[in-house]
């Protein structure tokens, strides 16, 4: 029986989501502490702005509807899917008054990428942003990879009943403690962890570069952000190609890695066994596909001999992570050779880990599906009546069972359906097939390399499409469709 | 002496084009990224802001040049050359523009990435600190969007503590 909602419903999501907001409306004041610090008092009024408005929009909608019903999974969907475009569009204010932008849904995009963590950019002048805008620009990187209801959720506990939704809702499958807020604090916790670890080898190798004391510490925690969680913005319109610097590209590998695995698998690692990692399903799966595709790439790019490993490899671990960050100059992944670009783009349909910051397909569901495969082979192999169930490894041995195996071709068919639509919308707008194909797959598994379809000046409607791609992939469909049907349950009553 | 002037001039004339020749005119920084084949291991001039910080490198110093869209690399062996420069493009200050003669490399046998080994610079045009003058509507937004917060905040505030809670 589906449930058909009434005001009392809304009435419970408008609450909670007034909660959110105002949650998000807390993270507003970092910025408007750096533009204190800093003297940048344009900026100032940009947060101030943005935080009056969500912050009173945030108490009015608490105030207004009250909780009415035992809030359920569905409201705590309806909830994420309305929650990340609502947050979107408030980020993107204090991003809009920075005069950045040539229009509002310029800066909702860039607003949405930045929540999503995928790093696709329509920014103006990067080079010339403030500080505190920067800040923020990052900053909602480091909120959305963690999820940002999970984040209020963990500041704000008051809803704990419908948590697991909210959760699920954020496309994290898989719980590391039973108590999910507890699991939302270990990822913060691991987070944070790795954010000292982070900021220090950033900073070290920043500033002996040159960099001035106070540069090097903002930088060092903005490339964390978008590293750790794979977001891909940088505070310079060169991206990573503007440090020139090898060993901060390597720096930036590793923590890329350590951002696209499973939460659930940094857990076992620090308290349980390391022997995990050699182990496990999902590292198996990146490390094969890894491999593959650089012997792909290697064919492809054979011709460059050295650079092929800082131009080619960096990329590929880039797409691979869905963290998006290059090292190319403007343009320069254009005239990358088609095998090269598909080699990528095949990197970034498939992610990183479940329960991680990554976007695309996840590791654990392409595996899922390659050996389903060679089951149903052996299978076929076999005598008539054997019963053959094959296993895997991820933290424990798992049977790879019928339903796995379902959920695991749904999500795999969905992602595809996604990538070449927004292909074939790109396409109808006059761009070539295949870097039509690449930027609708980067928008998609929150990925942010870019062959140039992506600019301000591009088609509106190609703009919402890729929004609208974000928004779904960040959120994994599921909590999306969940509220369509809520929506349409609305006109079978 | 007439042909010995004539001989002047004519070496005079020579050596000018000589050295316009020998940089290919890839002054828009686009055209260099767009063909970079075409560019490859060829003396170049490109015109642009100089972005960010000199940047250290083991072998010398590395500087960035955008022209808003398109960036690249340049890179100098003698840190001496972009010493003269004196303002450098960030929120607080527009970078000089500079004029860049040196060798474009799409694959620098180096460095492994696209980039220009400089070889000489010329300042075309000073850059500035910014003043940035504060907007009086959006001072006015402010302050109402403060003053309708507090509100809120204050009836907010009287709910959680005589509410009846959620």
């Amino acid at each position: 029986m589906i449930i058909s909602p009434d005001r009392r419903d809304f009435s419970t999501i408008l609450n909670i989501l007034g909660r959110l907001i105002l949650g998000l409306s807390l993270f507003m004041i970092i910025p408007i502490i750096v533009a204190l610090i800093k003297g940048e008092y344009s900026p100032l009024l940009d947060f101030l702005i943005g935080f009056a408005f969500s912050a009173g929009l945030g108490m009015l909608l608490t105030l207004v509807f009250p909780i009415k019903k035992e809030a359920s999974w569905v409201h705590a969907f309806f909830t994420v899917s309305l929650g990340w475009l609502v947050f979107s569009l408030l980020g993107a204010i204090p991003l809009y008054l920075s005069a950045h932008f040539s229009s509002f849904i310029d800066a909702w995009f860039e607003s949405m990428s930045g929540f999503s963590t995928t790093g696709l950019i329509l920014i103006q002048d990067l080079d010339h942003l403030s500080i505190s805008h920067n800040m923020w620009r990052h900053l909602t990187m480091f909120i959305g990879g963690q999820g940002i209801i999970l984040a209020s959720l963990s500041i704000l506990t008051r809803a704990r009943s419908v948590a697991l939704g909210f959760y699920i809702g954020e496309a994290r499958q898989e719980k590391i403690l039973p108590n999910v807020i507890a699991t939302a604090r270990f990822i913060w916790k691991v987070s944070f962890v790795y954010l000292i670890l982070g900021v220090i080898t950033f900073f070290t190798i920043l500033y002996s570069q040159g960099l001035s004391g106070e540069k090097s510490f903002f930088h060092a925690i903005w490339l964390f952000f978008a590293s750790f969680d794979t977001g891909g913005f940088t505070p310079q319109a060169q991206n990573i190609a503007y440090y020139h610097s090898f060993s901060l590209e390597i720096a930036t590998i590793v923590f890329m890695i350590l951002g696209a695995i499973n939460f659930n698998l940094h857990f076992w690692l620090w308290n349980k066994s390391k022997k995990e990692i050699f182990r496990n399903f999902e590292i198996r799966t990146f490390f094969f596909s890894i491999c593959s595709l650089s012997l792909i790439l290697y064919f492809s790019l054979i011709k460059m001999g050295p650079a092929m490993f800082r131009k080619g490899f960096y990329q590929l671990i880039s797409a691979h992570s869905g963290c998006g960050f290059t090292n190319l100059a403007s343009g320069e992944l254009n005239h990358f050779p088609a095998l090269g670009l598909l080699a990528i783009i095949f990197a970034m349909m498939i992610g990183g880990g479940i329960c991680s910051t990554t976007g695309g397909i996840k590791l654990m569901r392409v595996g899922i599906v390659f050996k389903s495969f060679f089951m149903e082979i052996k299978r076929w192999m076999m005598p008539f009546r054997a019963v053959y169930k094959d296993r895997f490894h991820h933290l424990q041995s798992l049977v790879l069972s019928d339903k796995r195996m379902k959920e695991a071709y749904l999500f795999f068919f969905i992602f595809i359906f996604t990538y070449v639509a927004g292909a074939i919308i790109a396409m109808g707008f006059g761009y070539p097939a295949s870097e039509a194909l690449f930027e609708s797959v980067s928008a998609t598994a929150n990925v942010g390399l870019s062959v140039g379809i992506t600019s301000p000046a591009m088609p509106l409607v190609l703009k919402l499409v890729y929004i609208f791609q974000m928004w779904a992939g960040r959120l994994e469909f599921i909590a999306i469709f969940v509220s369509l049907g809520f929506i349409l349950s609305l006109f079978r009553r | 002496m007439k042909s010995k002037s004539k001989l002047f001039i004519f070496c005079l004339l020579f050596m000018t084009l000589a050295t316009s020749l020998a940089y290919a005119k890839a002054s828009a920084l686009e055209a260099l990224l767009a063909f970079p084949d075409r560019f490859d291991q060829r003396r170049v001039q490109i015109e642009g802001e100089v972005i960010g910080e000199p940047l250290n490198d083991a072998q010398g110093v590395w500087l960035n040049i955008s022209t808003g869209p398109q960036q690249v690399g340049v890179f100098s062996s003698d840190k001496n050359l972009i010493e003269r420069i004196a303002y450098w493009g960030s929120y607080q200050e527009t970078g000089d523009w500079v004029r860049v003669k040196g060798v474009f490399y799409k694959e620098c046998p180096d460095h492994q990435i696209s980039d220009v080994h400089l070889e000489s610079l010329e300042i075309i045009r000073e850059g500035y600190v910014n003043e940035y003058s504060i907007s009086p509507q959006k001072q006015q937004l402010a302050k109402i969007l403060s003053i309708i917060c507090l509100i809120i905040a204050f009836i907010y505030l009287i709910k959680l503590k005589y509410g009846k809670r959620d």
